[in-house]
């Protein structure tokens, strides 16, 4: 069983360190790879003083085409599973454990590590908050599925959508709700794990900010309406 | 007959023809401008053309056809633009994370080889 850990990393020298000590040891089954996004600081040197596979981007692309480019990686060497950890220190190496334990018993498609399935693992800002129950139900209404934490960017993939990801197009700039809603759609089964997290240490969130929220939540929206019509149009088509 | 946009459609016309020439437009692209240009010179030749056209489209102000045309003609090649480099984002994406890994797997290659 392969399991690739792929973790996007820009300007976390003060972080990585401790990430990569705790999943050696937490987690030795898995092979690492971090995706250097063009950090301006010393994160590769960091990374490679630790003999972990480190790929750096031609260019700054960003944490969603940052992590396919691990997901291609992950196709290319026929991993079986691809666990996404953030390079900040916020996912616990441990818990990652129940989230691979998780996806092979379950015989699922994705497995998404959960903040809210056990009250009190983690205090998010009230805005956030806002709007993960928003996306919540979103989610119910258009998949009658409920998802508890939409936003965790910690999850298990398997082959199949190892194979779905590492194609053109297929993940998108915000690799959230959106893409959850786009899965369940196309009849992926989708699982959570409730999981601790941490709140983060140093460096800033990618999500800080006024604008880039707002703009985050007007393509997450469009991106949406336009999945539902797409489901929609179908239908009618197959009718 | 309008000399002034005659000479300039044509000074135009001249332009692409040396930007293709040189390999700095591409043939198929310039199509449109071409196409463009020529309309422009012939409605300079016989301004009465417009008049009737604009007569036969029941639009009283004969003007307002010319900006028409020339906005949706504006919009058509913007939105063919819009559409061409949102194509052209995904495929630099999907070539930079391809060479990213490459880049890595010769360097790693190289590596193996100075060691042993």
């Amino acid at each position: 069983m392969k399991i690739l850990t792929i973790i996007p990393a820009y300007n976390e020298a003060e972080n990585i360190q401790k990430v990569l000590d705790e999943l050696k040891q937490d987690f030795p089954e898995t092979d690492i790879l971090v995706i250097n996004d063009c950090s301006k600081d010393n994160t590769k040197q960091i990374v490679e003083s630790n003999t972990v596979n480190c790929i750096t981007t031609t260019f700054n692309l960003h944490y969603a085409y940052a992590v396919q480019t691990g997901i291609k990686y992950a196709k290319k060497y026929n991993y079986d599973y691809c666990l996404m950890f953030d390079g900040d220190g916020q996912h616990i190496a441990k818990e990652a454990k129940k989230l691979v334990d998780k996806i092979q018993k379950s015989n699922c498609d994705i497995v998404i590590g959960s903040r809210y399935l056990e009250k009190g693992n983690y205090n998010a800002p009230k805005l956030r908050k806002i709007g993960t129950s928003f996306f919540i139900g979103l989610i119910k209404l258009s998949c009658h599925t409920k998802i508890s934490d939409p936003l965790s960017g910690f999850q298990v993939i398997n082959k199949r959508v190892i194979e779905k990801y590492s194609r053109m197009g297929e993940y998108p700039e915000f690799p959230d709700a959106n893409l959850i809603i786009e899965m369940l759609l196309d009849g992926y089964t989708i699982e959570e794990v409730s999981v601790k997290m941490r709140n983060r240490e140093f460096g800033e969130s990618m999500h800080g900010g006024i604008i880039k929220p707002i703009k985050y939540m007007i393509v997450m929206l469009y991106t949406i309406l336009i999945l539902i019509l797409n489901k929609l149009f179908g239908r009618r088509k197959q009718k | 007959m309008n000399y002034f946009f005659i000479v300039i459609a044509i000074i135009f016309i001249i332009y692409i023809f040396r930007m293709i020439k040189k390999k700095n437009f591409s043939i198929k692209e310039s199509l449109f401008w071409v196409v463009g240009t020529i309309a422009m010179i012939i409605f300079a030749v016989f301004p009465k053309l417009l008049d009737n056209i604009a007569l036969g489209l029941n639009i009283t102000y004969p003007p307002s056809l010319l900006f028409l045309v020339g906005i949706f003609f504006l919009l058509f090649i913007n939105f063919r633009n819009t559409q061409k480099i949102s194509k052209q984002n995904e495929r630099i994406t999907e070539l930079a994370q391809k060479s990213s890994i490459l880049e890595f797997e010769i360097d790693k290659l190289n590596k193996g080889e100075t060691n042993e």
